[in-house]
């Protein structure tokens, strides 16, 4: 059997009774809300880039710290180097 | 419809799409509970009507500049709500599929006092049997809305509305018992 047309009316009823009073201008001031609050497109981008560039200084700042000591610990091995062979007279 | 109330309607949408606060809020009035038993119908849950009508509303006010006819306000304002709807089903799904519930989780039935009869209890347990699609069609149908309207709603044809309202209607007669529920 199919449902009586009453009882879509009871569900109407029974879902607009689950509507707070106050429903329309809860809607309208969460809507004016979000759009005052949304951001635009051109900050969005801006937000983007800058997120961006912070993170390429970040991994550039980074990898100029790893590669000094790298360097400093090759000069130190490398002058360890030279001096064992300056001592041992090998260099000459 | 008739045509005086239709010209009363494209008025009071033509006034809410210049901004007016006062015909936005007739609209939301006007039309909250048919939405509202809409939601519910497509969702079967009655603890998330509200929530999901707001966003119904709220993506309405925002987007009513967008609407080029306002003749269609209606067609346009239902397939936002079915829109949403199956959104929130699919969100649903995925989140069952991402956050393992246990079983106890599942099927967490209506608040007490949220059903009032055994028919409606029925009705809701064959809706939820149904697709979401047929249910938005079902439900379009108990608004009153005519083949063609539910076609433009759902953008589709009158011929595919009409064969796949009949297999909706079928499989609802097939899921409806309400003598034989508990």
């Amino acid at each position: 059997m199919n449902p009586e047309p009453y009882v879509w009316h009871q569900l109407q009823n029974h879902a607009a009774s689950r509507l707070r009073p106050g429903f329309a201008d809860r809607v309208l001031r969460v809507a004016r809300a979000g759009v005052e609050a949304a951001p635009s497109l051109l900050s969005q981008f801006l937000l983007c880039a800058a997120t961006a560039a912070a993170c390429f200084a970040g991994v550039a700042l980074f990898q100029a710290h790893n590669s000094s000591i790298e360097n400093q610990r090759s000069l130190a091995a490398w002058q360890d180097i030279a001096s064992a062979t300056s001592d041992t007279g090998l260099g000459q | 419809m008739d045509s005086s109330s239709t010209t009363a309607l494209v008025d009071l949408v033509c006034r809410a799409q210049r901004g007016e606060e006062a015909a936005q809020r007739e609209l939301i009035v006007s039309y909250q509970h048919r939405v509202a038993g809409f939601v519910y119908a497509m969702t079967g849950r009655s603890d998330s009507v509200e929530d999901i009508a707001q966003q119904v509303f709220i993506k309405m006010v925002r987007a009513l500049d967008r609407l080029q006819a306002p003749a269609q306000f209606e067609s346009w304002l239902f397939r936002l709500a079915r829109n949403t709807c199956i959104d929130h089903l699919r969100r649903q799904k995925l989140r069952r599929i991402f956050i393992a519930f246990g079983p106890e989780h599942e099927d967490v039935p209506e608040p007490a006092g949220a059903v009032d009869t055994e028919e409606l209890d029925a009705l809701r347990h064959a809706l939820d049997q149904l697709r979401p699609q047929d249910r938005a069609l079902l439900a379009l149908v108990q608004e009153g809305r005519s083949h063609a309207e539910i076609a433009e709603t759902l953008q589709s044809s009158v011929a595919a509305v009409k064969a796949r309202l009949h297999r909706a209607r079928e499989q609802l007669r097939q899921h409806y018992q309400p003598h034989h529920e508990s």
